[in-house]
């Protein structure tokens, strides 16, 4: 499925005000200036999104998972690899971290909660419709094995949106990928809402 | 068991016994129930708590912003606290055992909405205590960075010892016991002409020596290894370099144990006295004088005599040549030694100086033959010259406690400007009349045995 341009300007330009609240949130959280820009903005089908994630991402990565229900359900993730979750975690806390430990990997729960939550409240208030979060998850996995969750024993067709995401701090710049996966029907509303949004 | 009984049991186990923090809050943020370990942790109990507004009892969540989170739940959202932003999320004391590290227990948390249906109807709050952990993580990253100052600490000075290696005048250089090269300075590598790298675990003697002795040194280096001999402390010997280049190094070696003693290598220093052997050689090839007596040598001695042999003839004066020879040399080196046997030489040269005159040219041909050149001296002069030499020899020989008694053959001929001879010929003379007297000697020797035997 493809966007328009027009949905897509539309929906970058929500994803945008999202993570400009986010981003508030953090600078607030670690005493200095961070921001999170948004260069690209895609609508994948599941099965494309395996293969465009391998491109960008080798390896381990280091996955914040947050389930959503309500009219609207999926799985966000916020996807960092393994060297770009310890950089991210060693400018936010200010401390060299090297290895992912349970410190490092409640920040990045949080981090990532932050991101997820502003992304899919934003989404939340435009359909006007109620989301229920779960509690957020951080996975250490191959990309593969975690994509494959999302696969597996969902009879629905699904869809991701993925929206590439770098964190700009302290003159370095840490690239990831917010991948919200959402079933047909839930992704046929967020259209309809951000069709009302243009 | 009724519905109502079986949730029930799962709140009084939450209540009760769950070992973590527990408490939830209606829509107004009311406190509904705090459960048994919040009581245990926060020294604060449900009674104490319950129905009041969770501000009114911890006023700083405001202060610390933790506040809004609640009011995020109220709409819906699911809030993580991480220990390391946030630290707390309820202040409560720290558990004794790690009072020195903090005053207040270390907290992760998490703030989620209560729903019923689509309502939010309040919020839930978990509590864990991470102060262990925290506290564990601290250690470990201490520890991490004590021994990675040590590596540091390490990395320098092995750095500086390699930089005093390498500013060395000598060549280093390690082997291991298989005599595979270990450490090499700069200079060794210079000295070489190879790069360090390229040096580092190969073996010294397959690449290093003149191919007809490896299999020597490398016999000798084995059972250095195995301990069987000492090393020599200080040599000299050949090798072959990258470029095949021939170069006389002079060595110094140690032998390398490790900690319970056994032998792990060798440390060579080498210098390259290629050059200086080479310039010792020249000067000795120029030099006139000889090195042990101090007399001129063989070289020195005819340059010299063939000069005053030419103002002699010109001048029309008279000249004797003296040839002299060291009786029983062989014996003495063979019974004392050669030390000695230097000694008797530096002795002959002493007393042969003692009886000539500074003017005259006195010198060492090789072994034990000596030659004078009396300048300016009649026949007559001859026999006073002999008898004076006599006399030094018998005087040193009574003054002494020598091993050995000295005792010299002598010859001589004359140089008449009248019917000039070349020095080969005045020398064979003297030579001719040496060996008579020494055979005089021995036949007296051998009548005066025979007299006694007879």
């Amino acid at each position: 499925m493809i966007l328009t341009d027009n949905q897509r300007d539309s929906l970058t330009e929500l994803i945008n005000i999202a993570f400009g609240r986010a981003a508030a949130s953090l600078s607030e959280l670690t005493g200095f200036r961070v921001l999170i820009n948004v260069p690209k903005v895609d609508i994948l089908s599941i099965n494309e999104l395996i293969s465009a994630l391998n491109g960008f991402i080798n390896g381990e990565v280091a996955t914040v998972h947050q389930i959503f229900t309500g009219q609207v359900a999926g799985d966000a993730l916020l996807m960092l690899d393994y060297d770009g979750a310890t950089a991210l975690t060693s400018l936010l806390t200010d401390e060299e971290v090297k290895r992912i430990d349970v410190s490092s990997k409640e920040v990045l729960i949080e981090v990532g909660n932050i991101l997820l939550n502003a992304c899919l409240g934003t989404f939340g208030n435009m359909l006007q419709v109620h989301i229920t979060f779960s509690v957020p998850r951080l996975h250490l996995s191959q990309l593969n094995d975690m994509l494959s969750t999302l696969v597996i024993g969902k009879e629905e067709i699904r869809y991701a949106l993925v929206i590439t995401t770098r964190f700009r701090l302290k003159d370095s710049e840490i690239g990831g990928y917010l991948v919200i996966v959402l079933g047909v029907g839930s992704l046929d509303r967020l259209i309809e809402g951000i069709e009302k949004l243009g | 068991m009724t519905e109502y009984g079986y949730q029930d049991a799962v709140f009084n186990w939450i209540r009760n016994i769950l070992d973590l923090g527990v408490f939830t809050t209606d829509a107004q943020l009311r406190i509904m129930t705090w459960n048994r370990w919040l009581e245990i942790h926060s020294h604060i109990t449900y009674p104490q708590v319950i129905g009041r507004n969770l501000l009114e009892v911890f006023p700083d969540l405001e202060e610390r912003r933790a506040y809004r989170y609640y009011q995020q739940a109220l709409e819906g959202q699911v809030y993580t606290l991480s220990h390391r932003f946030h630290r707390y999320l309820l202040p409560m004391p720290a558990p004794d055992e790690y009072n020195g590290y903090f005053e207040r227990m270390q907290q992760t948390a998490q703030i989620a909405p209560l729903s019923s249906g689509d309502k939010v109807i309040g919020t839930i709050t978990k509590i864990e205590d991470v102060t262990e952990r925290v506290v564990r993580e601290i250690l470990l990253k201490k520890e991490l960075e004590i021994s990675e100052n040590a590596q540091r600490l390490i990395k320098k000075e092995r750095d500086l010892a390699q930089h005093y290696l390498d500013i060395a005048g000598v060549m280093l250089l390690a082997l291991d016991e298989k005599g595979d090269i270990t450490l090499i300075n700069k200079r060794g590598c210079q000295i070489l002409g190879c790069r360090q790298e390229e040096l580092i675990g190969k073996n010294w003697f397959e690449i290093f020596l003149p191919e007809k002795d490896v299999e020597g040194v490398k016999e000798v280096f084995s059972a250095l290894m195995r301990g069987e001999i000492e090393p020599y402390r200080e040599y000299e010997n050949l090798i072959k370099t990258f470029s095949g280049e021939i170069k006389i190094i002079k060595w110094n070696n140690t032998i390398l144990r490790d900690e319970s003693g056994k032998i792990i290598g060798t440390l060579s220093s080498g210098e390259d006295i290629t050059e200086k052997k080479r310039l010792e050689d020249t000067l000795k090839a120029m030099s006139i004088t000889d090195e042990l007596t101090g007399l001129y040598n063989r070289r020195g001695f005819i340059a010299l005599s063939q000069q005053q042999l030419k103002i002699a003839e010109r001048a029309g004066n008279s000249m004797l040549l003296f040839f002299a020879d060291l009786d029983n040399m062989k014996w003495i080196n063979d019974t004392f030694g050669h030390k000695i046997g230097d000694r008797a030489l530096i002795k002959t040269a002493q007393i042969l100086k003692e009886t000539f005159r500074e003017s005259d040219i006195v010198g060492r041909l090789g072994g034990d033959e000596f030659c004078v050149l009396a300048i300016d001296a009649r026949q007559t002069y001859a026999r006073a010259l002999y008898e004076r030499l006599k006399e030094n020899i018998k005087r040193y020989n009574n003054n002494n406690d020598d091993l050995f008694q000295i005792s010299i053959s002598l010859g001589f001929s004359r140089f008449d400007p009248d019917s000039p001879k070349d020095l080969d010929e005045l020398i064979s003379e003297a030579d001719k009349m040496m060996y008579e007297e020494k055979n005089n000697k021995k036949q007296s020797v051998i009548n005066y045995k025979k007299e006694v035997a007879g």
